[in-house]
């Protein structure tokens, strides 16, 4: 033997061995199959697919294999009528719908001559999640922008006119396109309020930090407002010009109601209204430090309800806690912005009267005696008066704390039960 | 002319050689086998690979050692029959049916599983 035949033979089986290991290697599989489907050629990948969804090595036709979650393969090679060509092209096989592993494959079948198909399957369970999310994100800001009224956004030119505007904008705030384009979006502030006249400060704000957050109230087109939020950031892809931005309206009130019902709920007493003895401490220590320090008076009262006791056993206590209510009420209207009711006891309660004297704390008792008096509750058929005794003081200076200042008052309360009761008496 | 000792390699059998034996062999005794032969660390590296198995594969010898078994020279036994098998149980002494798609053609086999705790070495043999 010639040493050059030698040298062909081993070059042969090289290449031989290199194509083998070529097609071991391969990640993704490969299949040749009959029309039928019978295997005659496949690498280590489609064995390793096919495991995947028959459970159980068996590799003797690719139809078979796939019946379970793509029965329609045999029949797309059986009605391919021309003789050779493309089948299917990344036809998604489903594997199963969730766990590790294939979940999801892509079949390539060609018609590669009259008798013989070849097949292609890759894994592409990582591209089709990545798929799913996207179309999730689309959907989702879909909605947020054009299927909700919650939300208006338009663009708006750099002096302040309306440049854009969509289906979302006419529900939520009334107008249509051709009422509102070219329109400076102060349209949508109230006529009184301050923000009007700060709209260049809003853009210029927006121009400089790239954005700008303000809350307040938007008006309607037909004169009802809402809480909203008011988001306005530099630059709109869809504007031709470079000085443009882009305004977002939200419709905060549920946030908003949430926000002051919570307030309210931490605040108040919630049977009568007044506020609760914890921010009655709150407000006279705040009001204590700051008439101190501008050099203003304080005062305060306390008072409750003559009889109440009485009241309770013999009408009931829904009845009892109606004469509070009244009473809280009647009082709030006399003070008005003037002092601050608080609840601090079971019918006991105290008037926070900032920038009051002693003589000015009297004057107030008195209206709120009278008030009270005035007050009629229908009980059991008949009209039953309630009276209020009340003390006043006045805080001295240095102001001490308003334990020591409730304390007096307290006194001068007692003083005017002691005395006859629905009257007024002073520290 | 065949030696006692090739006779004797020639009837140890798949079914029944034990981890032990294929241990003490030597690399002539391992090509005498009639069966395929891969024997691979615990980090599944592929430490013997005999005659059988490389002409079965279409694959030379020599080139498998060192190589990952069940990443480059066996992935269709890179799957929970297998390779997943060796990674969760203790011991191995088991013979399964298969499908091999040795030189791309599918070839139903038999391979028998060994692993033994004190044996750093296990063992996929396989019979057709």
């Amino acid at each position: 033997m010639s040493n050059t035949l030698d040298c062909d033979d081993i070059a042969e089986e090289d290449e031989h061995e290199s194509l083998l290991s070529f097609f071991y290697m391969c990640p993704i599989g490969v299949v040749r199959m009959n029309l039928e489907g019978d295997i005659d050629l496949a690498n280590p990948h489609a064995a390793q697919y096919l495991l995947a969804i028959t459970r159980k090595p068996a590799m003797d036709n690719f139809f078979s294999a796939l019946e379970t979650c793509a029965p329609e393969l045999r029949h797309m090679v059986r009605t391919f009528r021309e003789k050779s060509g493309v089948i299917c092209e990344q036809h998604r096989v489903f594997v199963r719908a969730s766990g590790p592993g294939v979940r999801v494959l892509a079949c390539s079948m060609i018609k590669a001559s009259p008798s013989m198909v070849m097949a292609v399957l890759q894994d592409i369970t990582k591209q089709v999640e990545q798929e799913r999310q996207l179309a999730q994100n689309d959907v989702l800001l879909d909605a947020l922008l054009a299927g909700v009224n919650d939300f208006s956004l338009f663009s708006v030119k750099s002096f302040g006119c309306i440049e854009t505007w969509n289906a979302a904008g006419a529900r939520q705030l009334g107008y249509s396109v051709s009422e509102v384009v070219g329109k400076p979006i102060s349209l949508f502030y109230r006529p009184n309020d301050p923000s009007r006249g700060k709209l260049s400060e809003q853009l210029a704000a927006a121009a400089q930090e790239g954005w700008h957050v303000q809350d307040g109230w938007c008006e309607r087109r037909d004169g009802s407002r809402f809480s909203c939020q008011i988001m306005t950031s530099v630059g709109d892809e869809h504007s031709q010009s470079s000085a443009s931005f882009t305004v977002v309206i939200r419709d905060v009130t549920e946030r908003r109601m949430t926000t002051d019902e919570l307030r309210k709920l931490l605040t108040t007493d919630q049977m009568t209204g007044a506020f609760n003895r914890g921010r009655f401490f709150e407000l006279a220590k705040h009001h204590i430090h700051r008439c101190e320090q501008a050099g203003q008076p304080l005062s305060v009262i306390m008072f409750d309800v003559d009889h109440f006791k009485a009241i309770n056993d013999n009408f009931g206590h829904a009845i009892g806690d109606e004469v509070l209510r009244r009473l809280v009420n009647c009082c709030k209207v006399q003070l008005g912005d003037g002092g601050f009711l608080g609840r601090l006891g079971g019918e006991e309660f105290g008037v926070l009267l900032p920038n009051a004297d002693l003589e000015g704390a009297k004057a107030v008792a008195e209206r709120l005696r009278v008030a009270a008096a005035a007050d009629l509750v229908a009980v059991g058929g008949s009209a039953t008066l309630t009276t209020v005794s009340l003390g006043c003081v006045a805080a001295e200076r240095p102001m001490g704390g308003i334990d020591d200042l409730l304390k007096a008052a307290d006194k001068a309360l007692y003083e005017a039960k002691r005395s006859g009761r629905n009257r007024v008496c002073a520290a | 002319m065949t030696t006692l000792d090739e006779i004797n390699t020639a009837l140890i059998g798949f079914d029944t050689v034990s981890i032990g034996d294929l241990e003490q062999m030597n690399a002539v005794d391992r090509d005498a086998l009639a069966f395929g032969l891969i024997g691979f660390s615990e980090t599944n590296e592929v430490e013997i690979y005999n005659a059988t198995e490389a002409r079965l594969a279409g694959l030379r010898a020599e080139r498998q050692i060192g190589q990952a078994l069940f990443n480059t020279v066996a992935p269709c036994m890179n799957n929970f029959l297998v390779a997943q098998r060796f990674e969760d149980e203790a011991e191995l002494n088991e013979v399964i049916d298969y499908v091999l798609t040795l030189r791309m053609r599918p070839k139903k086999v038999m391979l028998r599983l060994l692993k033994q705790p004190g044996t750093a070495r296990r063992y996929i043999l396989v019979k057709w």
